[in-house]
């Protein structure tokens, strides 16, 4: 086991140790401050052979979470404990089989020393570049990942608006770091910061620079790898009056890898982001090119695992129930994708009556880029898109009070998804889920029934079809949803819901799913416990699939911060 | 001033560190060279393909595998293909075949391979950077650098096979070449290729492959997943211990002996779990 070494936690533990009695027992403030949180996630898993949820035979798996973190004036020093008792089903195995193997470790710990112009870290951080397109760590424990670097780093704020960092180290991979090195390097200049008077009044500029390089020793017998493989990213932020224009371009070199065929193309990104924001409209207009910009700390590396740059979504990220069935995934190895983005406020007193009426518009459409293989380890790329359509979206939100007591939402949502290539589940060119048609609709209804007490509701009707062609024996079909969920300000939350796939081809497969949930929050505490019968998908990252099992059982979740 | 002057300065010094950067110019294939080829005893590899008949992705691992088997020779890289997990199940009316056994799917278990996705494999279950589950990407690296390793035993088979009664019998013979421990257990595996069957490939439209040849699917252990102990003592470098393995296949099946070989390898059963030999050989020569 490479991480926590032991030392580390000793070291660490010892230094803690004393200061949490302390901290706990009196208020001696010089001793520095002990925070924390704790999140534990428990199910139950039944077999539920119609819905194809599965035997599992520890009958209970579960992940927990233990964060500590310890200030004292510029210093501050933290760490992650976490255990997965078997990970939950749908978060990746391997937190069960790496490492020592038994689930449980100190995956995160650090210290930082932090000074006006000068701040260091050893251990794990997480840190962005600009956009995030050559580099972007960070945590979604929900989702089992968590790409933090192991390692050292800098920064220097020589005056204000000037700001240097740089960074070596490990990336996490589960248990264990991941076989490449990582350094980087971005330098962050704030025009405006630095010299107020160097520009016209209401203009705002921001420009950056940065560099990543991975080194992974090339050991394959078959082909000549780069060990050295650097990408670079410049970008500029530039803003007058209500005016934003936000715009970076990355490049890769060339980077053969298990994500991307083996493919010897350099790769390379552009994004630009124009928005308009003023008192009651706000209007955003975004596209984005990318051509091979899979970047990982591992060249081996599938699946969502090891990623060390994060490509922007250009598309609305939909949270109402049903139409999760369809989440866009950027395609890191080539899309071309434009989005716009409206809302406005139609004012008290108008038309429409004495309440406010909030309107969103929202459009995206992702396409695939036009590219041609000249050999089997490189491909000729055009800079527009192709005809194959990814997605595309057009969606509608209204939100609007009716008093005090009463508020309503409606939402509809037109989208297209190719599934067999987003979750590649075809040939290249084969048909078999084909392009989805969903249409979506919700009403949302949310009443003050008395003071501290509200009811509010959620009616979802999707209905889904799919392009000629396609195989009808996958069709899942149409679904509605209905949810209930009770507040008892400020304990109790109680919650009901029921998605019924009414239209599936496969008659015996039109079954209800039912949740219901309760939850009690006292201060800090947060404790909820429920039952669900969850649908089960395949999650295919990168054309490695991994079924996420539907379930059936009981949960039991906690959470406090202290 | 000094400062406006150090920044540039300093950038171009963390510039320069952090461009490393190695740009390869075609042609970009190498000749594998054959590590241990000049030793008289080899490091063999057992290459485990977890792989499954719906799985559309599996193919192009199969195919590595091949690549591999072709490059080094089937005598150093011995394929076993599992059929287990969710994409080996029977998928009615284009998938009927079961390839799955109980072994295959103790092993796929043990090692919750189908979990973590398929296609996967296990290069002798040795961990790269802590994980030994491995994508099919990994495995040439992977079996390149043990190719060159010193066992720690060499081992010899031998063996019969009656026609008429189906009986196999196999002798072994396991040469420690250092000092070995209570955990090494030997396992002799029946594998059978050629066989024509229905096959997911998503490199080819439609991706219903009716014809697809299933190469080295795993049939039966012979003695048992994990097999038996060689030793309940401690075995000093130098010994020899001999063991013979009997099975007989079952009246029921329909396996074309002409077509199966014979598998036998040992490993570090309740320990490392590691491969440390391996041996193939054609059940009729």
């Amino acid at each position: 086991m490479t991480i926590p070494t032991p030392l580390a936690i000793g070291v660490l533990c010892t230094l803690i140790a004393p200061f949490a009695i302390v901290s706990a027992s009196a208020q001696f403030d010089d001793l520095g401050k002990i925070t924390g949180s704790v999140q534990l996630d428990a199910q139950t898993y039944s077999k539920d052979t119609l819905i194809g949820a599965p035997e599992v035979p520890e009958k209970i798996l579960s992940n927990a979470f233990v964060n500590l973190l310890y200030t004292r004036g510029k210093f501050t020093a933290g760490l992650r404990f976490e255990s997965y008792q078997n990970p939950l089903l749908g978060i990746d195995p391997r937190y069960a089989s790496t490492g020592a193997g038994t689930g449980i470790g100190i995956p995160y710990r650090f210290f930082t020393y932090s000074d006006t112009h000068f701040e260091i870290t050893g251990g794990n951080f997480y840190e962005q570049f600009g956009s995030g397109m050559i580099l972007r760590t960070y945590e979604e424990r929900n989702l089992g990942f968590d790409n933090s670097i192991d390692g050292v780093r800098a920064r220097f704020m020589p005056i204000d608006g000037i700001k240097l960092t740089g960074f070596i180290g490990r990336q996490r991979s589960f248990f264990d770091l991941s076989e490449g090195i990582m350094r980087g390097a971005d330098l962050s200049l704030d025009i405006n910061s630095i010299d107020e008077n160097l520009l016209p009044r209401d203009m705002q500029v921001q420009l950056g620079g940065s560099m990543v390089s991975r080194f992974q020793p090339d050991l394959d017998d078959f082909l000549k790898l780069p060990e050295n493989v650097m990408a670079w990213s410049t970008r500029a932020r530039l803003g007058y009056q209500d005016v934003n224009l936000d715009m970076e371009y990355a490049h890769k070199i060339n980077d053969p890898s298990a994500a991307n065929g083996q493919s010897f193309n350099t790769g390379n990104a552009i994004y630009a982001n124009l928005s308009y924001a003023r008192q009651g409209l706000g209007v955003n207009l975004a596209a984005k090119r990318i051509d091979n910009m899979d970047f990982r700390s591992d060249r081996t590396a599938t699946g969502n695992v090891q990623t060390v740059n994060y490509l922007p979504a250009l598309t609305k990220q939909h949270t109402w129930r049903l139409i999760t069935l369809y989440p866009y995934a950027t395609q890191p190895t080539g899309e071309f994708a434009v989005q716009a983005d409206v809302t406005f406020t139609i004012p008290k007193g108008s038309f429409l009556g004495d309440d406010e009426t909030t309107v969103s518009l929202n459009y995206s459409e992702v396409r695939a880029l036009d590219t041609t293989w000249t050999t089997d380890l490189r491909y000729d790329a055009k800079f527009m898109w192709s005809d194959r359509k990814y997605y595309q979206d057009a969606n509608i939100e209204i939100q609007r009070k009716w008093g005090r007591k009463f508020k309503t939402t409606f939402s509809f949502i037109h989208l297209k998804y190719d599934q067999d290539i987003i979750e590649r589940r075809a040939a290249p060119t084969e048909k078999k889920y084909g392009l989805i048609t969903a249409d979506f609709a919700v009403l949302e209804l949310w009443w003050q029934t008395a003071r501290g007490q509200s009811l509010r509701t959620e009616f979802q009707y999707m209905k889904v079809t799919h392009e000629a062609g396609a195989q009808l024996a996958l069709q899942n079909g149409d679904w509605a949803m209905a949810l209930f969920e009770y507040t008892v300000s400020p304990s109790w939350f109680f919650t009901v819901f029921d998605e019924y796939n009414f239209g599936n081809n496969d008659e015996a497969l039109r079954v209800h799913y039912p949740n219901a949930t309760v939850a009690y929050v006292k201060d800090a505490l947060r404790l909820q416990a429920g039952y669900g019968r969850v649908r089960g998908g395949i999650l295919c990252v990168g054309g490695i699939c991994r079924p996420v099992p539907a379930s059936n059982g009981f949960t039991l979740g906690l959470t406090y911060t202290f | 001033m000094m400062k406006r002057i150090r920044l540039p300065l300093l950038a171009l010094a963390v510039a320069t560190l952090v461009g490393a950067c190695d740009v390869i110019d075609a042609p970009y294939r190498e000749t594998p060279v054959n590590p241990g080829g000049g030793d008289s005893i080899k490091q063999n590899i057992l290459l485990e393909d977890y792989t499954g008949h719906t799985c559309g992705n599996c193919p192009e691992a199969a195919t590595m595998a091949k690549q591999l088997e072709t490059t080094y020779g089937a005598d150093r890289v011995v394929i076993v293909a599992v059929h287990a997990g969710p994409f080996a199940y029977p998928e009615l009316p284009d998938y009927p075949m079961d390839f799955q056994t109980p072994d295959a799917t103790q092993l796929d278990n043990t090692f919750r391979i189908s979990r973590a996705g398929n296609p996967n494999g296990m290069v002798n279950r040795t961990a790269r950077n802590g994980k030994v589950i491995l994508g099919k990407d990994q495995w040439s690296t992977v079996v390149a650098g043990l190719l060159g390793n010193k066992p720690a035993v060499d081992l010899d088979i031998s063996h019969t096979y009656n026609a008429a009664t189906r009986a196999i019998d196999i002798t072994a013979k396991v040469k420690y070449l250092v000092a070995g421990t209570s955990d090494y257990q030997i396992v002799a595996l029946l594998t059978e290729s050629k066989i024509i069957s229905d096959q997911k490939d998503y490199r080819v439209n439609p991706s219903h492959v009716p014809d697809y040849e299933f190469e080295h699917v795993m049939r039966s252990s012979m003695n048992g997943t994990w097999g038996e102990v060689l030793s309940a003592q401690p075995v000093a470098a130098g010994q020899t211990i001999q063991k013979t393995i009997s099975y007989t296949i079952p009246a029921d099946k329909t396996w074309k002996p002409e077509n199966c070989s014979v598998v036998v390898y040992v490993h570090r059963h309740n320990t490392t779990k590691e491969v440390l030999q391996v041996k193939q050989t054609k059940l009729i020569k």
